[in-house]
């Protein structure tokens, strides 16, 4: 918004000065009556009034809770974001998420028609090491003696799997905390500029991110062209260790403590209004991580040519390198009380992945203050080119592999509805619910002997459900 | 080739298409917002993150976690 | 040029309507300034969903009280295609302002603008002398400025 000014006329130096004194009398005489309120827009009308050219603060807290089908991860997760936007698009955003995630999860091994004996680092529990319980059915074990090292650390956790039955570790627990903090402001001819900063950190994971961003609107504000870079740094500093890739699982302590990540990244962006009823955008991303990628607790196993009979369980490996490229295509459209959106995501990288994302979802006001959004979204994934469910003995080892199913083939489809309540001009309450459900190939046709009556997918099948609020003030 | 794509479809753009500036009554609504409640798409881009092996697109990273 | 040309069109348009005012279609809204003749006229366009709008009211009703005696007019052009929503805003903010109806943006067209609100300022003389594209609280004085220098010209 911009004040332009033509040429008024003849306008006398006198008249200025006579009009001078008017401004400054009426100036005063409105000021003194509310500065507060002219600055917040805060007159009869404008009570609950809210957007562009107003200054604002909006409160969104929600709670999300995750939960997987057959014991596997829970997790519970508070998340208060804060956003506080000035009269002339200036914006300050600081957001705080916390996470509680626990339960089993697959290791990576294949089911066995005979149980199976895992081992794994022993974590120790406060000052002591003498401890005689592990969580999640696991036993402290002694290790065969070591040269050199020290009594205390030869104690591991065995956990065993039941035959026929997808290895589990149940050991998995972990903590998140997450700060984040940016702002963005119009400058000059640029519509938008800013920049933020986040800071994550779980008990073995660490993550520190940074962006700047531009957005400069054309045609009446109906077309904005974006540019975001994104910079992370990632230290990853696994319990017992980071294990060489592709090493038999173990239950020593490893000499490597840490590894990182760097990524790299921009978004070009173009956002468009189409019509009245059609909002559209199109974003280009490019991603470039490099270092460590590899999932340090899961393993491969490896079976016995003929009978299918995992003999030996090894670290996973993944590329130190990965470039990710995404096409994403947004829509929204505006009829009558019902608001639509559609997208699609075209999604490929250098490790073999290619996916396609399609969402769908309907919001429909109701009388007065309600609303309901049934939404639909369906994913579909190619393999890793190291994908493996398994590897196989009288073969020679390849450089990189991985069982983990997010790598595998498969689809997904997530269902789900939401419904809205408008408490007030200023504040909103949202209950929403997923279900979402992975399905790839368990019966592979590489699968050998005792595998074949496997099922060698181990997707995902998990429940969503997350309460929101947010509350706009002056 | 993206980016030549994406310059050729703002130019195009820059000519005539979208409402005028009084015909954006539905544009202003708060839901027709491209993300009108950031803590719902973050919530739904952590968990993709999580399970699948694509993420981003919107230009709202999931990561900044381990995820197992 | 493009700059030039426009002004140039909009003093057109806003001359032809005064000539023409009265046999325009009448399904279509008209904006007839001949009453207005020698009075400064504050043209603003605005709707129920802009949120500036809702900060420009009060201001616009302050003026009108404080200047309305010196020839200032204020017509206030509501763009809602819903009437209702024009009505629901103005049971609250109304003033004293006149209002006028363009649920078709017939008149907008007209005048062809880039920002909701924008005011034109229109002098004793019948032209536009300056344009305030959106409203900012902070840029009161300078809009008050420009009304003031204007109702200080001499009619023709």
């Amino acid at each position: 918004m911009q004040l332009k000014r033509r040429k008024a006329g003849r306008v006398g130096r006198a008249i200025s000065a006579i009009s001078a004194t008017l401004l400054i009398a009426t100036a005063a005489s409105c000021e003194n009556s509310a500065v507060a309120q002219d600055f917040y827009g805060l007159d009869k009308a404008g009570r609950d009034n809210f957007g562009p050219g107003i200054a604002y603060t909006e409160f969104d807290g929600a709670l999300l809770i995750y939960q997987e089908a057959g014991g596997r991860v829970q997790a519970i997760e508070p998340t208060a974001n804060l956003a506080i936007h000035g009269a002339r698009g200036q914006q300050l955003t600081l957001g705080a998420v916390a996470d509680a995630v626990s339960g089993a999860t697959p290791n990576g091994a294949v089911p066995s028609d005979r149980t199976q004996t895992f081992v794994t680092p022993l974590k120790p529990q406060g000052s002591s090491t003498t401890v005689t319980s592990a969580s999640g059915g696991s036993t402290v074990i002694q290790l065969p003696p070591t040269p050199g090292q020290v009594a205390s650390a030869s104690l591991g956790r065995q956990y065993t799997t039941a035959p026929n039955t997808l290895p589990m570790d149940k050991g998995f627990r972990d903590h998140r905390a997450a700060l984040t903090a940016g702002w963005s402001q119009p400058l000059g001819w640029i519509s938008e500029i800013g920049g933020g900063a986040g800071f994550s950190r779980e008990e073995d994971y660490q993550s520190i991110t940074a962006n700047v961003r531009a957005a400069k609107n054309f045609n009446s504000d109906n077309t904005t062209i974006s540019l975001d870079l994104n910079g992370e740094f990632d230290s990853s500093f696994p319990f017992g260790g980071v294990p060489t890739g592709l090493s038999a699982m173990n239950a020593q302590f490893k000499p490597i403590t840490t590894r990182h990540k760097t990524q790299l990244g921009f978004v070009l962006g173009l956002t468009e209004v189409m019509t009245r009823n059609w909002l559209m955008a199109l974003n280009y991303s490019y991603d470039s991580q490099k270092g460590y990628q590899t999932d340090p607790y899961r393993v491969i196993s490896v079976v016995d040519p003929t009978s299918g009979e995992p003999t030996s369980t090894l670290y996973e490996n993944r590329p130190e390198q990965r470039k990710t490229q995404s096409l994403f295509w947004d829509n929204k459209l505006a009829f009558g009380p019902t608001v639509t959106e559609l997208s699609y995501r075209y999604f490929t990288d250098n490790w073999g992945i290619s996916s396609h994302t399609v969402e769908a979802s309907e919001r429909i006001n109701l009388a007065k203050s309600w609303y309901i959004e049934p939404n639909v979204r369906f994913y579909h994934q190619n393999a890793a080119n190291f994908y493996r469910a398994f590897l196989v003995s009288n073969a020679a080892l390849p450089a990189y592999a991985s069982s983990d199913t997010r790598l595998s083939r498969f689809d997904a489809i997530t269902y789900g509805a939401k419904i809205g309540f408008r408490v007030s001009g200023r504040s909103e309450l949202y209950v929403r619910a997923d279900y979402y459900t992975q399905s790839g190939d368990g019966h592979p046709a590489n699968a050998i002997g005792q595998l074949r009556g496997q099922d060698l997918f181990a997707g995902t099948k998990a429940a969503i459900v997350q309460v929101g609020y947010q509350w706009k003030f002056h | 080739m993206v980016t030549a794509l994406v310059a050729a479809a703002a130019c195009t753009a820059c000519t005539a298409i979208g409402p005028r500036p009084w015909e954006k009554d539905l544009m202003a609504r708060p839901e027709m917002q491209l993300v009108p409640y950031p803590l719902q798409t973050a919530a739904d881009e952590h968990v993709y993150f999580s399970k699948e092996a694509s993420s981003g697109g919107r230009g709202f990273a999931g990561g900044g976690c381990g995820c197992n | 040029m493009l700059f030039g040309n426009r002004r140039h069109l909009q003093q057109m348009a806003i001359s032809l309507l005064l000539v023409l005012g009265t046999f325009v279609h009448a399904h279509a809204a008209t904006l007839d300034l001949t009453p207005y003749r020698g009075k400064v006229v504050y043209l603003d366009f605005w709707a129920s969903w802009c949120t500036p709008c809702h900060l420009s009211f009060p201001w616009m009703n302050e003026i009108q009280a404080s200047y309305g005696a010196e020839g200032l007019v204020i017509l206030a052009v509501n763009l809602d295609r819903d009437r209702a929503k024009a009505d629901a805003f103005l049971a609250t903010d109304r003033g004293q302002l006149n209002i006028l109806y363009d649920p078709k943006g017939d008149i907008a067209r007209q005048f062809n603008f880039k920002d909701m609100p924008t005011a034109f300022l229109i002098g004793r003389d019948g032209k536009v002398h300056s344009v305030h594209s959106g409203f900012e609280i902070g840029k009161k004085n300078a809009y008050l400025a420009d009304v003031v220098s204007l109702l200080h010209q001499k009619a023709p």
